[in-house]
This record gives C-alpha cells, structure tokens and sequence, in this order.
C-alpha cells in the first residue's frame, strides 16, 4: 500500500517565512499586530513545513514496498508444492532471513517447479525487506523479462517501478510503468496492478510540477476506497497548484465527510481538516479556518498544529482571548514539541495585546523558564546521544522475545523506545526517514550478528554429532572388514570351476550314470545286487521269465535314467551359471561396500573441513558486522546531533526572543508607560 | 536609544552569527554523513549477502548432518478449512512415541489460512512400516472446543518422505475433515 502525500506545491503556495502572509490583516490592525501576526506565520510555516514530512511518505518504506507484493500474491494462486507452501509460511510472518535461505537451498537443489516464477517474485521482496535493493531489482528484472506469465510480467515491472521511485529516480519509475505495464482485461489482479500504476505516476507527475497529468492520473483510481482517500488528498494538492481552489476545496470537504472506521482514514481527515484551515487561513476567512482546524481530533498527531492554527483563526476574527484557549490547551502538552514551545511566546504576547500586562509577563517569565530547562534537556540529551553504547540502549528489549517473529522485519517507529531522556527529542528523530532506515539497519546488523552467534554456539555440536557419525561408521567398517575377510571368493569360484569341468567332462562321455541322484544311485545298487542273484540262479526255463522281467526293467530304468541325465545335466549347468553370477554379484558388492567405507570416511572428512571454514566465516563476518555498526552508530550520532543542535538553536531563540520581550516590559514600566510588578 | 535596546540589539545580532556559524557546521556535518551514508549501504548489502550465502551452507550442513536424506521423513500440516475449524494446537505421534508439539500463533494461522504449509516436523526413520498420529485441537463450527486425531500407516522409502496432513473444510456436513498425502 502507498500512502504519500505529497505537500510541496503546498510548501512554496502558502505561507512564507520572513513576509506577512497574504491574508494578513492590513496595517489598520496595529503596527504590534501586524508584526505579531508576521512573525507568528513565520513560525506556524516553520512548523508545518518541519512536521508534515512525518506524515508524507514521500519515500516507500520498505514494509509499504513488500505489503504490496505480498497483496499479488495472495491474490494469484493455489499452492502444489510442499516447499513453496514452507517459503509461504516464512513469507507471510514476515521471517525474511529464513524466507530467503529457503529460496538459495532449494534453488540449489531444483527450485519450485511449477511455482519458481512466484518464488521469484517473493525472493525479490523478500530482499527488498532486508534492504537489499541491488539484489531485488536483479530478481525482479529476470522475472519480468523471463517470466512466462503477463500478470507475473506486471507485477515484477510494478516492483521495479517501487524500487526506482523508492531511490528517487522518479524518470526510471515513470518509463517503467508507461512501456511495461500489459494491459490484462477484467481481472481484480489487474485492477489491482492498474491502481498502483495510477497511483505511482500521479506522484510521479505531482513531483514533477505536472499537474494536469497527475490529476489524470489520480482521478482514474477507482474500486479501492483506502487509495481512493489518499488520491482525493493528492488531488487536492494537484489543484491547488494548478490555482483550481474550488475542486481542491470540494476534495478536501468530500474527506472530511467520509466516515472513517479505521486509524488511517482518521489521519487522512486530520490532515485534510487541517490543509482546509491552513488554506482558509491564507485566504483571510478565519471562521472557515476556524471551522477546519476544529475538525482535528485532539489525539491526533496533527492536533498541535491544529491547535496553534486555532489559535491563529481566532486572532485573526481580533478575537484575542480566544486565541489563547488553543493555545493554553498547548501549553499542557510536551514542551519538547516546537507547536508547544510556539504556543509558550504566543500566549504572553496575546496577552499583552490584552493590555493583561501582569499576566504576559509572568507567561514570559514561565515560558524563558521551560526555554531554559529545554534547552538543558537538550544539552543532556547530547552528552547522552555521544555515548558508545547509545544505540544499544535504544534496542527494544523485546526485539529477542517473539518467537517466530523475524525482527528483520520490523519497521517503524514502533520499534523504539519512546521512553528516556533522550526519548522527547528524538522522537522526531525516529520518524524521519533516514534515521528510522539507519536505526532499522543497526536493528538488522545487531540481529545478523545474534543469529551468527548462535550459529556459532551450533558448530561444536555439528563437530559433536560428526565425531559421533565417525564412531559408528568405525565400529560398522569394522565389522564389514571382518565379514569381508572371511568371505574367500577365490575359494568359491575355484570349486565352482571344478565343478563345471566335471559336468562337462561327464557330458562329453556320455556316462549317465555319473549324473544319477542319490535316489537313482541307490537303485542302481539294487540292480547290481539284484543282478548278482540273477546270475547265481539256474539256467531254466523256470527262471527265464525272471530274468526276462528284470531286463525289462533294468532296461526302462536305465532309459529313464539317460532320458533324465540330459535335463540333471542342463539343469545342474544353470545352477552353475547361477552360482558363478551369484558369486559376480558379491564380489561386486564387497567393491561397492569398499567404496562406500571410502566415501563415507572421505565425506565425514569433507564435513569436518566445511565445519572449519564456516567457522572461519562465521568469526569473519562477525568482525564485519561490528565494524559495521560503530560506523552506522557514528553515522546516526551525527544525525542526532544535526537535530538536537537545530532545536538547541531553535529554542534559544526562542528564548532569546522571552527574554527581549521581557526586558521590553520591564523597560516600558521603568519608563513608566506600563505598570509591572 | 536607551541602553537596554543597544543591549537587545547586540545580544539579537549574537543570536544570529550563532545560528548561521552552527548551521553552517551542521550542514558540512549532514553533507559527510550522506556521502558515508552511500557507501556503507553497499557494503552492507555486501556483508547482507555474504551472510546470506553463509546461512545457507549452515543450513544445508545441518540438515545433512542431522536429517541425511536417505531416512529423512518430514511432516507438514496445511489448512484451507475457512471458518470451520480454528486450530489451537497441533501433537505429533510417531510410532506412539510423542515427538513433537506445536501452539500456534495468530501469525502462523494466519499464514496457514493464504495457503502456507507448515513443516511441524523432521525426523529420521529406517525403510520399512511406520505409523503417524497427528492429534488437533481448536474450535471448530460455532466455536465449539474441537479435538482430533489423524492417524496414518505409511511405509518409508529410501529417500526422503514427505507426509502432510490436509485440514479441509466438508461443507456438506459443516465439519473439518483430514486428508493424508504422501510424497517420496
């Protein structure tokens, strides 16, 4: 989701520091006044322009840019793959490093098939999470060059235009999103991808000074009533700048009437109630401004300056003493915010255009005295801020809590502790882009370096569970060793050999009874006896029936004996064949078991190495990353300092400012014009 | 002009040159440190990927030391019961051996309801028959306390197996049911 309001043209349109404003009161009102009204403007521009940049996400955040992609995605697809379903569930809590390890493993060992244009995608995002923006713009640009899919297409150039607008390269973002974008008939995909393209030129244009163009743009951004508020707003700025107050008006009126149901549609009112009052303001129609400013929920991150402007509408009617109710409201808030410090030198010069002489001054005499202790709280807030371990301190306590929660992910204000001295000050501070980018990335290097850490923890384990491996492997290899060894194949294959000589020998001889069984064997034993009786008998015609049935059967047995001997002899040669290649095979596997007790010796050694250099990476890194966040704590050090030296001169002007109008009091009633006490 | 005006004046003037001296010194601050700025982005995205690159060779290493692929057997739940059925927990049984259990979160629900798939578990199993018991509890239809349990025999195979477990809505009878598919 884009959330951007884009209030330049706004900036340089109204009011000016230095010059009254163009609906000031004429010279009529009173020199004072005037100069009052003058040098207040300049200081309600000053502080609009400092704080509506918390609320213009004129850069994409990184969260923004991902929750956008994330919307694609859900939108587009069933999930087959068991893989790509775990990268999802790493991918929608957000876990980015998990997510993106995932993605390198599994691309190592085949992809995701049927959903790689997906994980793609995802990959891309899922860099862009971790702020790497060189390695998303790769992915995204193969995706939509290589992808098959036009929605896929569209999402990737989509992508690249957030990527380039994100880095402020409006003109890349633009010819993207003009050349590439296919156009995909009806689908809610589409309109999806229609309204971000809209959207995007529209502030491209708006940036641009291209009004009209932005206003074609905006206006076409329909069936999405989140985007269509924020376009509304934009458009609004698009017309004022193009001098068309009244459509800017109605867009601005037609925001306020909405009803809103959540924190960001009560925003987007706060700040159209409160563009509305500025606008009245430098229109000289107080009461309408009055009216706008009023529309400001007070809880609102704008109500400060709505309550100053307030204050302004009423001194603008030459309501005086209404002037002050905004303003004395201010004055209950957090003197660390400038509205409120404002409202401080506000308060006792509208009571001295009340002639409440005794009241202005001692309002001086309070307000010098916050001045001061602002101005010590500063000071404190320095010498805290140029402490090593400053950032440290700043880290959430809970960033390690969260199970299953990727900090990595966490964007935000809502991550740091509002809390401490130093927590007033810098609060805006913490909300400008670059800090919260710079914090967001000692967050991350902070995060890097506890998971390195524990990966480090995990290393002697991993050279635990090897040694482990090793010993059992042993204790198998040795066992396989003595299996092997009595195992003598050479023994076998000779007996094999010696066999299968005899059996042809007998084959070529023809000698069937060699081939008998034990069974046949047996028999023929019988006959021999059998015969040997025979030949005893007498030669008589008695016996010779006998003798007739013995050779009977003696004959069929032999037939039978021969008929068989050719099927024990082929039958007995493939059992042979059948040993030899028996024996083929487990030599054949003794080899392949040798093989693999080198291997696995050979891989328990890899593993050992690998272990070693990963260590050795690890301490790398580790040092890097340190390296890495003194220079990034310097570097938000620096940023802080740049603040709190701008408010440190702020608010001694502000000072500088009671204590001159102080000491023009006490000269006036020393000079006996007023009475003071 | 009165003494204090010369005063005011001078003391106005004071205030000045200390603001132009300070914002000058601040800016040439600002100017350093976003030139540093652009530098440290890269090396940082550097040092991102080279920990990226790492994280995966840690990775593989463990899984290959503590789940070779030849008895590696993973288990993963997936739901797409809409309404029906809000699950609170999830207990793995293997062998009726407990060897997991998981609360889940809101995120993870969430995660699960767009069609994510969650690994619960990844253990190491010989080939042969083994047997897997996955007992759910949440709320099913109208929010009524909802306790199951999905049992399956399977027989492990030499590579790696991947079992899930499918909450699917019946609209016909308004009650989740479970699907088992196995995949080698």
């Amino acid at each position: 989701m884009i959330r951007q309001y884009h209030n330049k043209p706004l900036r340089l349109t109204w009011y000016r520091a230095g010059r009254p404003a163009p609906g000031a009161r004429p010279a009529s009102f009173c020199g004072f006044v005037i100069e009052f009204i003058t040098q207040a403007l300049a200081h309600i521009t000053l502080i609009f322009f400092l704080s509506l940049p918390l609320l213009c996400f004129s850069n994409l955040t990184r969260a923004e840019a991902v929750n956008l992609i994330d919307s694609n995605i859900e939108r587009s697809h069933q999930v087959n793959n068991m893989a790509y379903g775990e990268l999802l569930f790493h991918y929608y809590q957000h876990q980015a490093l998990n997510g993106i390890t995932h993605i390198l493993v599994k691309n190592q060992h085949g992809g995701y098939q049927e959903h790689q244009d997906h994980a793609d995608i995802l990959q891309g995002a899922l860099y862009l999470s971790l702020g790497m923006t060189e390695h998303a713009e790769t992915i995204f640009t193969a995706t939509a060059t290589n992808s098959l899919n036009p929605e896929t297409r569209n999402k990737a150039w989509i992508a690249l235009a957030e990527l380039a607008y994100g880095q402020k390269n409006y003109q890349k973002a633009k010819i993207i999103l003009i050349n590439n974008i296919e156009a995909l008939g009806a689908s809610d995909n589409y309109k999806q991808q229609k309204n971000q393209v809209h959207e995007y030129l529209g502030l491209i244009f708006l940036r641009e000074g291209q009004y009209q163009n932005a206003i074609e743009q905006l206006a076409a951004i329909n069936h999405d009533p989140l985007k269509q508020r924020y376009a509304s707003y934009n458009l609004a700025l698009a017309f004022f700048a193009l001098k068309e107050n009244d459509n800017a008006l109605i867009l601005l009126q037609s925001l306020l009437k909405l009803p809103t149901y959540n924190a960001e549609e009560d925003a987007i009112r706060d700040k159209a109630a409160l563009a509305l009052g500025q606008h009245y303001l430098e229109q000289n129609k107080p009461y309408l401004s009055k009216q706008a400013f009023s529309e400001v929920r007070l809880s609102s991150a704008f109500a400060n300056e709505a309550l100053l402007g307030l204050g302004w509408a009423n001194l603008s009617r030459a309501e005086l003493s209404t002037a002050l109710a905004p303003w004395l409201e201010l004055l209950k808030r957090d003197h660390a915010q400038k509205t409120v410090q404002e409202a401080f030198l506000m308060t006792p010069r509208a009571y001295e255009q009340l002639n409440a002489f005794q009241d202005a001054f001692s309002s001086y005499i309070i307000a010098s005295r916050v001045y001061e202790a602002e101005i010590d709280h500063i000071k404190t807030t320095l010498s805290y801020i140029n402490q090593n371990n400053w950032l440290e301190q700043l880290k959430p306590e809970n960033t390690q809590a969260a199970p299953g929660n990727d900090f990595l992910f966490k964007q935000g204000t809502e991550s740091v502790p509002l809390n401490g001295p130093e927590a007033a000050y810098l609060y805006q501070l913490f909300s400008t882009n670059n800090f919260n980018k710079g914090f967001q990335q000692f967050l991350e290097l902070q995060e890097l370096e506890n998971h390195l850490t524990k990966w480090k923890t995990k290393l002697p384990v991993f050279n635990l569970m090897l040694e482990n491996q090793v010993f059992k492997s042993n204790a198998l290899i040795r066992q396989l060793n003595n299996k092997i060894n009595s195992i003598d194949i050479d023994k076998f294959s000779d007996q094999v050999a010696e066999l299968s000589n005899e059996t042809n020998m007998y084959t070529e001889q023809e000698n069937f009874f060699l081939l008998a069984n034990d069974k046949e064997q047996s028999i023929l034993n019988s006959f021999k006896k059998l015969e040997a009786i025979i030949a005893r008998l007498p030669n008589t015609e008695e016996f010779s029936s006998i003798r007739s049935r013995y050779r009977i059967i003696r004959g069929t047995f032999f037939w039978n004996l021969k008929y068989n001997s050719y099927r024990a002899s082929y039958a007995f040669k493939n059992e042979l064949q059948k040993t030899r290649e028996e024996l083929s095979k487990l030599d054949l596997n003794i080899k392949n078991l040798q093989r693999s007790k080198d291997i696995a010796t050979n891989r328990h050694s890899i593993h050992k190495k690998r272990i070693n250099s990963l260590e050795l990476k690890i301490e790398n890194l580790i040092g890097r990353i340190q390296t890495h966040k003194i220079s990034q704590q310097a570097e938000l050090q620096s940023m802080a300092n740049t603040l709190l030296n701008a408010r440190l001169t702020h608010t001694s002007n502000l000072l500088a400012q009671t204590q001159i109008a102080i000491a023009r009091l006490q000269d006036k009633a020393a000079s006996g014009e007023r009475r003071i006490p | 002009m009165s003494l204090i005006h010369i005063k005011q004046r001078i003391y106005r003037c004071a205030i000045v040159l200390f603001a132009v001296a300070l914002s000058t010194t601040l800016t040439n601050n600002a100017v350093y440190a976003n030139d540093n700025g652009s530098s440290t982005k890269n090396s940082v995205e550097t040092l991102k990927r080279d920990l990226l690159e790492l994280n995966k060779e840690l990775f593989i290493l463990e899984e290959e030391l503590l789940f070779p692929a030849n008895t590696q057997v993973a288990i993963f739940i997936s739901q797409d019961a809409g309404l029906l059925f809000k699950m609170d927990h999830a207990k793995v049984l293997l062998n009726n051996k407990a060897v997991n259990y998981h609360l889940y979160t809101d995120n993870e629900l969430n995660a699960l309801s767009r069609g994510a798939v969650h690994r619960i578990h990844t253990d190491n199993l010989n080939q042969g028959k083994h047997k897997l018991v996955i007992v759910l509890g949440g709320h099913g239809p109208k929010g009524r306390e909802f306790k199951r349990a999905a049992e399956l025999e399977f027989e492990k195979s030499t590579g790696t197996q991947y079992i899930e477990l499918r909450i699917v809505a019946n609209t016909k009878n308004q009650q989740p049911e479970f699907e088992f598919n196995v995949w080698d």
